[in-house]
């Protein structure tokens, strides 16, 4: 459909009078209380922000130095635990073989041992 | 007192410093704001966080612009900041309501010609006005918006974007020619569609 003078002249207007209140925004202002109001926002961010003492254990050097102790101590553990598995171990076949030995009358372990070393 | 002073001031923590500060920009900043969201408590909103940034910022601040400066460029990125929201939002809730000055706008009810001396109190136009200038480049988006605003000169808004009077002039000319093509754009195809 053509457009007609009518209709241009309309769309002129539109846009003009459209950037015209681009102009004529009113100038505001801030509301009463705005500074106390303020205040208020940035002490509840400020203590939202505060890190507790215990958090700084947790940086630099010191943060370091825990990690060393941490892995240190885990790495005895493991050790320890080891140990502690292969001597129960160890323990638990002689006690079995002791129990056969008695079973069939046939000299134990020590006395093998004791025999051995004669 | 000078700004310099205030600056220092406020760095060394003087009781009431800070506040002096707040009541020196802070229709400046809402206004700013308002210009950029056209909406009160969403400027005031703004006004607040341009602050916060301030207080927290102010000990960091090196003096490479002035105060107020600094100031306007926290104000006017926070209002892009709302104003990228609102678009996320508005993409992401379908095309109910949406105005979009593209070239493949089709959802936008026609405007009533009815009433040729309602101006930008219509809701309708506020809305195309407002879609049409954020479709603007950021830069021109941004001096237009600051050359709006009675209080601050030319070369505040060249220092608030980082460059000089000549290429504000000229921003303000492109984003003015750029507008008026979008307007006439949408108003031609809503004229045929009517």
């Amino acid at each position: 459909m053509k457009r007609t003078d009518n209709d241009l002249a309309q769309i002129d207007r539109k846009i003009e009078q459209t950037l015209a209140g681009l102009d004529t925004t009113e100038s505001i202002e801030t509301g009463p209380h705005f500074y106390t109001r303020l205040m208020a926002k940035i002490k509840e961010t400020e203590s939202g922000e505060i890190n507790p003492v215990w958090l700084s254990l947790f940086r630099g050097r010191l943060a370091a130095s825990l990690l060393s102790l941490v892995i240190l101590l885990n790495a005895v553990t493991t050790i320890m635990v080891i140990r502690n598995v292969q001597e129960d171990r160890n323990e638990y076949r002689r006690n079995n073989v002791e129990a056969v030995a008695n079973e069939y009358s046939l000299p134990s372990v020590s006395e093998t041992l004791d025999l051995a070393q004669e | 007192m000078n700004e310099e002073q205030l600056l220092s001031d406020i760095q060394e923590g003087k009781s009431g410093a800070f506040q002096r500060l707040v009541e020196l920009y802070q229709n400046q900043v809402i206004n700013i704001c308002y210009r950029f969201v056209r909406d009160k408590t969403d400027a005031e909103d703004l006004a607040q966080e341009t602050f916060i940034e301030v207080y927290f910022s102010i000990n960091r601040f090196r003096q490479q612009s002035s105060l107020g400066t600094w100031i306007h460029r926290i104000a006017v990125s926070k209002s892009l900041d709302l104003l990228k929201q609102y678009s996320r939002l508005k993409r992401g809730g379908g095309s109910q309501g949406t105005v979009r000055l593209d070239a493949r706008a089709v959802d936008i009810p026609a405007p009533s010609w009815t009433g040729p001396d309602r101006i930008l109190e219509d809701k309708e136009s506020l809305d195309i006005l407002t879609q049409a200038l954020n479709s603007l480049p950021k830069k021109q988006h941004v001096a237009l918006i600051l050359s709006t605003y009675d209080g601050m000169t030319y070369q505040e808004i060249a220092d608030t974007l980082g460059t000089s009077l000549s290429a504000v002039e000229s921003l303000i000319y492109r984003a003015r020619e750029n507008l008026k093509k979008k307007l006439r754009t949408y108003y031609e195809r809503s004229v045929k569609k009517s």
